[in-house]
C-alpha cells in the first residue's frame, strides 16, 4: 500500500517537474522575445526619429497645416510621437511572440482576430486625424471670416464649430472601431441636438430685442437713400 | 447700321475687317442710353480734333437691347458704319459676367487689330468720368510718342481709392521701379504691338475679373520692355461691380492678383533698385467734392478685433516685432494713432512672403489681411483730416519711398524666409 502512494507520488512529481520544464523555456522565451523586441524597438525609433529631426519633420508637418498632431504628441513633438509608436508597436510584437510560444491555438485565435480588426484601427485614425485637421481649417476660416463681418463673439463661434467636426469625426471613428454601439449614437445625438437647441433658444431669447432692432434699422434703411459706400479700391 | 462684330455665341472676332482705322476707342462695361451720347460724340469730336490724319472706330461691348442704349449709340455717331457692338461673355441671359473682363479685353484686343488700328484706348464707360480731352490724352502718347501702354491718372475723392494708394501703387513701384500713381485702372491706352502681345499669351491671368485683368496687363507692360506714359483723363466715380463685395473679398482679389505676378516675376523684380518716374500727360487734381466719410472708432475697433482675435493667424505671418509694434498701436487714442510706414510695408511684405511659402491656405491668408488694412485706413485718416489734394499725394509719395527703403527686408525674407527673422 505505502509502495503504492509512494509510486502515485513520485508519478505526480515526475508529472509536474516535466511540465514545468517544457513550461519554463517557453517563459523565458517569451521573455527573451520581449526583450529583443525592445531592443529592436529602440534601434528603429533612434534612427527613425534621427531621419525625421534632419528633415525637419514637426517642422514640415507644422507647415502643411497640421500642427494639430502636434498638440497630441508627448513634448508637442510629432517626431516623438512617432518614436513612442514605434517602440510600443515594436514591443506588443514581442509579446504576441512570446504568447505564441506559450500556447499556440490561443495565439492562432489572438492573431487572426487581431487581425480582422487591423484595418478598422486605421480607417479611424484616419477619421480622427481627417477630422483634425478638418476641424482646425474651418475653426479659422470660421473666425477670420466673424472677424471681418465684425461680429463680438468670433472666437466662440470658431471654437464651436471646431468641437462640433472633432466630436463628429471621434464618434465616427468609436463607430468604426464598434466601441460603445447603440449607446454611442444615442449620446452623440443627444448632445448634438442639446447643442443646437441650446444655440437656438440662446439667440431665440437672448437676442429677441437685437434681432427685431436690427430688422427696425433694415426697414429704415430701406426707406431712406443709400449712403454711397465707401471706395477702397 | 451697327455691326456686330461677335455674337455671344461666337466671340472671335473675324480675320478681316470691312473697313480700316488708325485709332479705335473701346468701351467696355454697360453704360446707359443717357451716358453713352454724349460719350460717342465727345470721342469723335476728340478723335477729329485731335488726330485729324487718322480715322477712327468706336467698339462698343455688348448693351442691354431693351434700354435703348445702342439706339442712342448710333445716334451719337456721325458714321454708324465705325460703330461696331462686340459681343460681351455671358454667364447669365442678359447681364456680362463681371469675371469675363479677361475675355472682353482679348476680344477688344483682336478686333482693334483686325481693324488694323495702330493705337487703342479702354474706357470703362460706366465708371469713369472723362475730362473733355480725356481720350486725346490717353492716345496721343501712343501716336505721338511711340508709348506702349498708357495708365489712368484719375481725380478722386479724399481717402477713395485707398488699397491703391496703401498697396497697389506702392507695392508695385518698389518691385518693378515704375511710378504709375493707378496702376490698377481699368481706363488705358495701348499700341497695337501691346495688344498682339497680350492676345499671343496663352493665358491670362487671375480669376479673369476686372482688379485681376487690369493688373494683369499692367504687370505685362512693366515686365515685357514696353514703353509706359500716363495721362490725366478725369473722375474715377465708381466701383465695378465685381468689386462691390465685401472689403476682405476684394482685398483678397487684390492682393491674390498682386502676390501671383509677385511670384511670376522674380528674376525681374529682384534686380530693380530704385524707382524712375512714367512721364505723365496733364495735370493732376483732386476731385471737387469729398466722398464718403470714414468713421474712425468704427474703423479702428475692427482693427482691434482683428488684433484681439487673429493674433494665431498674424504670428505664423508677422515677425514678433510687428506683433509687438501692433499691439502697441492699439493701446493708442486717436490723436496718436499712427502706423509707422515701415511697419505697414513690413506687413504687406510679410503677407506676400507667407502667400508665396504657403504658410497656410491662401484662402485665409489674404482675408485675414482686412483688419490690418483697416488699421492702416484708420491711421491715414487721423492724419490726413484736413489735408488738401497736395499733402495726400505727398503723403503717399512718402510711403512709397518707404516701400523702396524696405525692399531689401523682402528680398531677404523671399530668398531664406526662415533664417532672416528679425
Amino acid at each position: 500500500m505505502w509502495d503504492q502512494v509512494t509510486l502515485a507520488l513520485k508519478d505526480s512529481l515526475s508529472r509536474v517537474l516535466s511540465s514545468l520544464a517544457s513550461f519554463v523555456p517557453a517563459v523565458v522565451a517569451m521573455l527573451l522575445a520581449v526583450l529583443i523586441a525592445v531592443i529592436v524597438g529602440a534601434v528603429i525609433q533612434w534612427i527613425l526619429c534621427r531621419i525625421l529631426y534632419g528633415l525637419r519633420f514637426d517642422e514640415r508637418l507644422n507647415d502643411w497645416g497640421l500642427s494639430a498632431i502636434a498638440e497630441w504628441s508627448p513634448g508637442r513633438s510629432p517626431t516623438r510621437l512617432v518614436g513612442r509608436v514605434v517602440i510600443w508597436g515594436s514591443i506588443m510584437i514581442g509579446v504576441l511572440v512570446g504568447v505564441a510560444a506559450l500556447e499556440t491555438t490561443l495565439m492562432t485565435a489572438m492573431l487572426s482576430r487581431l487581425i480582422a480588426y487591423l484595418p478598422n484601427v486605421f480607417i479611424a485614425f484616419l477619421l480622427v486625424v481627417f477630422g483634425s485637421v478638418l476641424a482646425r481649417f474651418l475653426a479659422r476660416g470660421v473666425l477670420i471670416g466673424a472677424v471681418n463681418l465684425k461680429l463680438q463673439s468670433p472666437h466662440l463661434l470658431s471654437l464651436g464649430v471646431k468641437w462640433l467636426v472633432l466630436v463628429l469625426s471621434v464618434a465616427m471613428a468609436l463607430e468604426h472601431l464598434s466601441i460603445g454601439g447603440e449607446i454611442l449614437k444615442l449620446a452623440f445625438g443627444i448632445l448634438f441636438g442639446g447643442i443646437v437647441l441650446a444655440m437656438a433658444l440662446a439667440v431665440g431669447l437672448g437676442s429677441k430685442d437685437v434681432v427685431s432692432r436690427s430688422w427696425e434699422r433694415q426697414a429704415d434703411r430701406q426707406a431712406e437713400p443709400a449712403d454711397a459706400p465707401f471706395q477702397h479700391l | 447700321m451697327v455691326e456686330t462684330q461677335a455674337t455671344s455665341d461666337a466671340t472671335e472676332p473675324p480675320a478681316t475687317a470691312p473697313i480700316q482705322a488708325g485709332l479705335a476707342v473701346a468701351f467696355a462695361g454697360q453704360t446707359t442710353p443717357e451716358l453713352i451720347g454724349p460719350l460717342l460724340r465727345s470721342a469723335e469730336r476728340e478723335l477729329a480734333r485731335g488726330f485729324p490724319d487718322r480715322s477712327g472706330v468706336f467698339l462698343l461691348t455688348e448693351q442691354d437691347s431693351a434700354d435703348g442704349t445702342m439706339a442712342a449709340a448710333r445716334d451719337a455717331v456721325t458714321d454708324p458704319a465705325r460703330l461696331i457692338q462686340l459681343a460681351a461673355p455671358h454667364d447669365g441671359p442678359r447681364a456680362p459676367s463681371p469675371a469675363a473682363r479677361a475675355q472682353t479685353i482679348r476680344l477688344i484686343f483682336e478686333s482693334a487689330a483686325a481693324f488694323g488700328a495702330d493705337a487703342l484706348a479702354v474706357i470703362d464707360a460706366d465708371l469713369t468720368t472723362l475730362e473733355p480731352d480725356g481720350i486725346h490724352r490717353l492716345l496721343r502718347p501712343v501716336v505721338e510718342q511711340g508709348a506702349d501702354f498708357v495708365g489712368p491718372y484719375y481725380a478722386r475723392p479724399r481717402f477713395a481709392g485707398a488699397i491703391t494708394s496703401s498697396i497697389v501703387y506702392p507695392f508695385m513701384r518698389a518691385l518693378y521701379g515704375r511710378r504709375l500713381r493707378f496702376p490698377a485702372g481699368g481706363d488705358f491706352a495701348c499700341s497695337s504691338r501691346f495688344g498682339k502681345f497680350c492676345s499671343a499669351q496663352a493665358t491670362w491671368g487671375g480669376d479673369g475679373s476686372r482688379i485681376a485683368t487690369d493688373l494683369w496687363l499692367v504687370h505685362r507692360a512693366l515686365t515685357g520692355g514696353f514703353k509706359m506714359s500716363q495721362a490725366v483723363i478725369g473722375l474715377r466715380s465708381g466701383a465695378a461691380a465685381d468689386e462691390d463685395a465685401e472689403l476682405s473679398a476684394v482685398l483678397a482679389r487684390v492682393l491674390g492678383a498682386l502676390f501671383i505676378e509677385t511670384e511670376r516675376n522674380v528674376p525681374f523684380w529682384q534686380k530693380v533698385r530704385t524707382s524712375e518716374p512714367v512721364p505723365l500727360a496733364g495735370t493732376p487734381v483732386g476731385a471737387e467734392k469729398d466722398g464718403p466719410t470714414i468713421d474712425f472708432k468704427q474703423t479702428v475697433d475692427a482693427f482691434r478685433l482683428g488684433l484681439d482675435h487673429l493674433m494665431p493667424v498674424w504670428e505664423v505671418v508677422l515677425p514678433p516685432s510687428s506683433l509687438h509694434e501692433l499691439r502697441k498701436l492699439a493701446r493708442r487714442t486717436e490723436d496718436q494713432f499712427r502706423l509707422p510706414d515701415a511697419l505697414w510695408a513690413r506687413i504687406v511684405y510679410d503677407f506676400a512672403i507667407a502667400f508665396h511659402t504657403r504658410v497656410m491656405s491662401r484662402e485665409h491668408l489674404l482675408p485675414a489681411f482686412a483688419p490690418l488694412y483697416l488699421g492702416w485706413l484708420a491711421s491715414h485718416v487721423a492724419e490726413m483730416s484736413g489735408a488738401d489734394f497736395a499733402r495726400s499725394e505727398r503723403r503717399v509719395e512718402d510711403l512709397c519711398l518707404r516701400f523702396e527703403a524696405e525692399k531689401p527686408y523682402l528680398i531677404s525674407r523671399w530668398r531664406w524666409p526662415d533664417r532672416f527673422n528679425p
